[in-house]
């Protein structure tokens, strides 16, 4: 963009906030801790149930930018040049001159209340840099992040574009397109979110003059939303020369082009009517005469435009946020709705996978003093090191889950991202109880590998999903008791199984290094120990598919489907007893053992990830797109440690060979 | 264990090998994978007969499984279909495995405290695969569509088509019909050779039935040229690709529409009717013998239920403020000649009664369709071995608990008994927790 364009742009907003007469509020104001607490906590409805408008926040700004925080600064990173304050021609700087952060909630305050800011921050995350080049537009790193003023020039392309792209399935996109396609819907939805409250600020833009004379001016929606719908009506309205800003208002009061995403924050005093109501729906439904706006609804939409009519005043601005606040909790509590708000907000700010992974880490360090000097000092004061990080990070990760099964009172697990979080604390458990058992070590470095392992997956996973990972159930699955049997033990079975695939991982590693000595003392306990798990995850798989198929039969008839993920446990099933077996009847021992878990290992991953990427059966819930390769590292990592423990059982049987003959 | 020598002995032993049960375990292990991947290019009935249900895996699409893995993004084999005529299948290995377990892990293995787990859970699967041979020969399951107000006393197959012969009788005349099994037409489909065809007869009919040129997806179309050998009427079969159209993926069974040509001959004079019959036609082709009038048709076969259902009302709950479904609920009347039982079907709880169970399986609320009228599909299901997997699944838990707690007590020098019933009786009182509380 040029500089003579730049300032065009910004002749422009000023013309337009003239025009406005509204003095710009500070943006310290939505800085304001106090400010920050009352908007976090509001209760809001969104894809189904209630919670705190800070995971609302959270959850855009993970679509965006893959982070639930933003820099105020030209890279959007900690260590950029800070913007500047369109309105003031400052740097946005606090105290020391140190650049801005800002967490989800007071991003969405800034985008609501100074989009003129909002522009300038960037916020769209760019895989594939040859998708800005597409678009005509100048580009930068092949991975960057481009802010709203910088794609508005394209948006007639952008949209284009869209329109093009999306007539292809999804499949057989390029990235390219997939991107456009992306940055398209994210570039919409952020405009939606800025022009939030636009239906107070300008409703019909620069045609108030226009507008018939029974409407009040200055028009408040709240006193003639029903003279506007009449306008409407009477004719067609696209030759109503205020309609289509109109539109656009209404639109951003949505907050979203996806319905159950727009915001919803009045509580209905009606408890039959489960829906609440937001400004962008009773706009809507006005004017499309779906229906007819009550009272009630109005008091709640003039006490929402009371909310931006207090600007820039910070403490009128504080106490209408605050009266808001408690008027919304209290209709959401009248309905008995709304009471795991706070605990949502709680589990947002404590984040306990985060800092479990982090302790889990910090376990494992531990875990690795202990290797270098076995039975010192150092050795004992690393165990119990060891012993209480890794503890800490399996109540954490335990704490966690549990609180998300009190949010949404059910059971722990509904979809993929939730049998990361329930895999991983129970590996880490299975590890602390194996080493409670055993006390060698080997139990501490379980916790610690599988814990930071699953607790970095499930937070990729989360950043990739970029969706509420509080999802509501879906119609089948609403019991609890099946719930709560046949699915944690099915997971538990999984845990079992990378535990056992996991030791043996270790198992060759170590021979690999030469810290072990095949049929030695330390070896067989590799082996015992493996072999429990391996029994662990029989027991745990097979009675975990046999509820599944149980489960199925009570409710609908059919106790096995050969559906993908129940084929997937059944594969876990058989490779457990093939192991057992193959054991029993002597045709593998130590290596062959260990050889088999990390075949087991590739069949947990496959049905934990790989079947849900076949498109087909009722169990997938959760495709993600580039799973494949991940899956494909694994398997290959695998791969080459059987091709050495192959290698290893040849050498052995040709030295026994040798020493018999 | 000494080596047998006796031929008997020897056969024996090797029956209760372990040699034999990690093989099957592994052929098994093996059938599951290729006949999940399988699943992404040939749907579901296809590779459930092929794999799961088969005496032997006839041939292994090695391309389909490739592709179903995404790896075909880094090379692309194409199309490679291995045939392996001799690869025993699920059916043959369930078998095998059957009379493995049996002979080994119950009569042949030592019995002792330490192997009671064992023999507890070898028991126990032994019954439940009884349980999938008794539901694989002897349960019926299909769908039964009902419109709120509607009353119906027969449900539909999922897959198994048949041909029906009915006389046409006056009004109030119990109604009887012939039905041809799918297994006696469905090899009927030689492109190549359109006069490959069976003749069907029965004492009672006055013709003889043929069936000929079968396809599973297809539909009558209009000879226009008039050059068509096998048209009849003006018309021939026209097979039609069972891939879906708009997605390029294969279409489920249900979606497939089977047609045949039907030549009724007269037994008396030997004249020859010839019609086609279509899964999708809107009523059955009509052959007129003597003085008397037949339907024939093809379609899925149907059972008779011993009571008729009517479903009263039926509704859909969404999570609110979204199209995402919550809950199906049908308000249902069952009909024993004048008796009348009211009862809710709902997710995850069935009807059940006089053997039969039933299920809320789909939802229309008419806005597909463009009527207003609410329908709800249901899964019946009559099932000899419906509870058998539950009493066996308590079993093997228990068995399998019972062994790995003896080992791992064993192992740690606690009193094994102590630790079996203690675990027995947390996972008891945990379950009975759970079964009450939730």
């Amino acid at each position: 963009m040029s500089r003579f364009s730049l300032l065009l742009f910004s002749l422009l907003l000023a013309i337009a906030s003239l025009t406005r007469g509204a003095e710009l509020p500070s943006l310290d104001l939505f800085r304001d801790p106090e400010i920050t607490r009352i908007f976090e906590s509001l209760p809001v409805q969104e894809s189904g149930r209630i919670k705190p408008l800070q995971k609302l926040a959270n959850t855009r700004l993970l679509g965006f930018r893959a982070r639930q925080s933003v820099w105020l600064t030209e890279d959007g990173e900690m260590g950029g040049k800070p913007l500047t304050d369109p309105a003031t021609q400052k740097p946005i700087v606090k105290e020391g001159g140190k650049p801005v952060k800002l967490s989800g909630v007071q991003w969405l305050l800034m985008s609501w209340f100074r989009p003129d800011i909002a522009k300038t921050v960037p916020l769209f995350k760019v895989d594939n840099s040859s998708a800005i080049a597409e678009l005509g537009l100048p580009t930068r790193g092949k991975r960057d992040q481009y802010t709203y003023q910088e794609i508005e020039p394209a948006r007639q392309v952008l949209m284009e574009k869209m329109t093009d792209y999306r007539k292809i399935p999804t499949k057989e996109q390029t990235p390219e397109q997939r991107m456009i396609v992306q940055l398209a819907a994210g570039f919409l939805d952020y405009e939606m979110i800025m022009g939030h409250f636009d239906f107070i600020r300008s409703p019909v833009g620069t045609h108030e003059k226009e507008l018939p004379a029974e409407i009040e001016r200055p028009v408040r929606l709240s006193k003639s939303l029903n003279a506007f719908a009449t306008a409407i009506n009477s004719g067609p309205p696209m030759l109503l020369p205020w309609f289509r800003d109109f539109g656009k208002a209404a639109l951003g009061a949505m907050m979203s082009g996806n319905p159950e995403a727009q915001l919803r924050l009045f509580p209905a005093s009606d408890k039959a009517d489960e829906v609440w109501s937001g400004p962008g729906d009773l706009i809507f439904s006005t004017v499309n005469g779906s229906a007819k706006p009550t009272e009630e609804h109005l008091q709640w939409l003039a006490a929402y435009e009371e909310l931006f009519l207090a600007l820039p005043d910070a403490a009128k601005f504080k106490a209408t946020a605050q009266s808001l606040l408690t008027k919304i909790q209290a209709a959401a509590a009248a309905r008995g709705e709304g009471q795991f708000v706070a605990l949502e907000l709680h589990s947002i700010k404590a984040d306990y996978f985060h800092y479990a992974q982090w302790l889990f880490l910090v376990g494992f360090i531990f875990v690795a003093l202990t290797w270098i000097a076995p039975g010192s000092k150092i050795d004992k004061v690393s165990k119990m090191g060891a012993w209480t990080f890794l503890g800490i990070a399996t109540v954490l990760s335990v704490v966690g889950v549990v609180i998300r099964c009190l949010i949404m009172q059910r059971p722990p697990i509904t979809t993929l991202y939730e049998t990361i979080l329930f895999i991983g604390a129970s590996c880490a458990l299975f590890g602390l109880i194996a080493e409670w058992m055993t006390k060698r070590g080997l139990g501490l470095l379980i916790a610690a590998l599988s814990g930071s392992a699953c607790m970095f997956l499930s937070i990729q996973f989360d950043t990739a999903e970029a969706t509420d990972n509080l999802q509501q159930l879906q119609a089948v699955l609403i019991t609890n008791f099946w719930l709560s049997t046949h699915v944690p033990i099915i997971n538990l079975g999984y845990a079992a199984c990378m535990v056992a695939a996991l030791i043996s991982m270790i198992y060759f590693i170590q021979r690999m290094v030469g810290v072990l000595v095949g049929g030695s003392d330390d070896a067989r306990f590799l082996t015992r120990i493996a072999y429990g798990f391996i029994g662990a995850g029989l027991l745990l798989s097979l009675v975990g598919t046999v509820l599944g198929g149980i489960w199925a039969n009570y409710s609908w008839g059919r106790f096995w489907g050969w559906d993908p993920k129940e084929n997937g446990a059944l594969m876990i099933v058989l490779m457990c007893l093939v192991i057992l077996h193959a054991r029993m009847g002597g045709y593998i021992r130590e290596i062959g053992l260990h050889c088999c878990n990390l075949i087991l290992g590739c069949i947990v991953i496959f049905s934990w990830f790989g079947v849900n990427q076949l498109g087909v059966g009722l169990h997938a819930y959760g495709f993600t797109d580039g799973t494949w390769p991940k899956i494909y590292s694994f398997w290959g990592s695998q791969m080459l440690l059987l091709c050495y423990g192959l290698i290893l059982s040849f050498k052995e049987r040709s030295k026994k060979k040798t020493v018999m003959a | 264990m000494s080596a047998p020598t006796s031929f008997p002995a020897r056969v024996f032993a090797f029956l209760s090998s372990f040699g034999l049960a990690t093989f099957v375990l592994t052929m098994l292990l093996i059938l599951t994978f290729l006949g999940t991947l399988e699943q992404a290019e040939y749907g579901l009935v296809a590779s459930q007969a092929r794999y799961f249900e088969s005496v032997f895996v006839d041939r292994i699409d090695i391309g389909a499984c490739w592709r179903a893995l995404a790896l075909d993004a880094y090379w692309d084999i194409g199309n490679v279909v291995l045939p392996v005529n001799i690869l025993p299948g699920g059916y043959t290995l369930m078998g095998i495995l059957f009379v493995n377990m049996f002979v080994g892990g119950l009569i042949r293995i030592r019995k002792s405290p330490r192997t009671i787990g064992v023999v507890i859970s070898h028991f126990a699967i032994l019954f439940m695969i009884a349980a999938g041979a008794v539901t694989y020969h002897f349960a019926k399951e299909g769908i039964l569509n009902l419109a709120e107000g509607q009353t119906h006393d027969e449900f539909q197959s999922f897959h198994e088509r048949v041909i029906e012969i009915e006389k046409v009788v006056p009004e109030g005349q119990k109604r009887t019909a012939l039905v041809i099994d799918q297994r006696f037409f469905t090899d009927l489909s030689n492109s190549t050779d359109h006069g490959k065809a069976r003749t069907f007869t029965h004492e009672s009919l006055p013709f003889d039935l043929v069936i000929t040129n079968w396809k599973q997806h297809a539909e009558p179309k209009r000879d226009s040229s008039g050059t068509r050998g096998d048209a009849v009427d003006g018309y021939f079969i026209q097979e039609l690709s069972k891939l879906d159209p708009k997605n390029g993926q294969l279409q489920a069974d249900e979606a497939l529409s089977q047609a045949c040509v039907a030549v009724v001959k007269d037994k008396k004079t030997g004249a020859e009717q010839r019609g086609i019959l279509w899964e999708f036609a809107a009523a059955p082709w009509t052959a007129t013998v003597g003085a008397d009038k037949y339907l024939i048709n093809i379609g899925r076969r149907s059972y008779r239920l011993p009571f008729a259902i009517r479903l009263d009302h039926t509704e859909q709950e969404k999570h609110p403020g979204t199209e995402r479904a919550r809950r199906f609920t049908s308000k249902v009347t069952k009909l024993h000649g004048e008796r009348e039982e009211k009862r809710v079907v709902t997710m995850n709880e069935p009807v059940r009664g006089e053997g039969y169970a039933i299920f809320q399986s789909s939802f229309d609320d008419g806005s597909s369709s463009g009527s207003s009228v609410k329908r709800s599909g249901f899964q019946v299901v009559e099932n000899p071995s419906d509870h058998w997997p539950l009493i066996s699944c308590i079993i093997v838990a228990i068995g399998l608990l019972i062994h790995f707690v003896m080992m791992l007590a064993r192992a740690m020098k606690w009193n094994p008994w102590i630790a079996v019933s203690s675990t027995l009786f947390v996972v008891t009182a945990g379950f009975v927790l759970a079964y009450w509380k939730l």
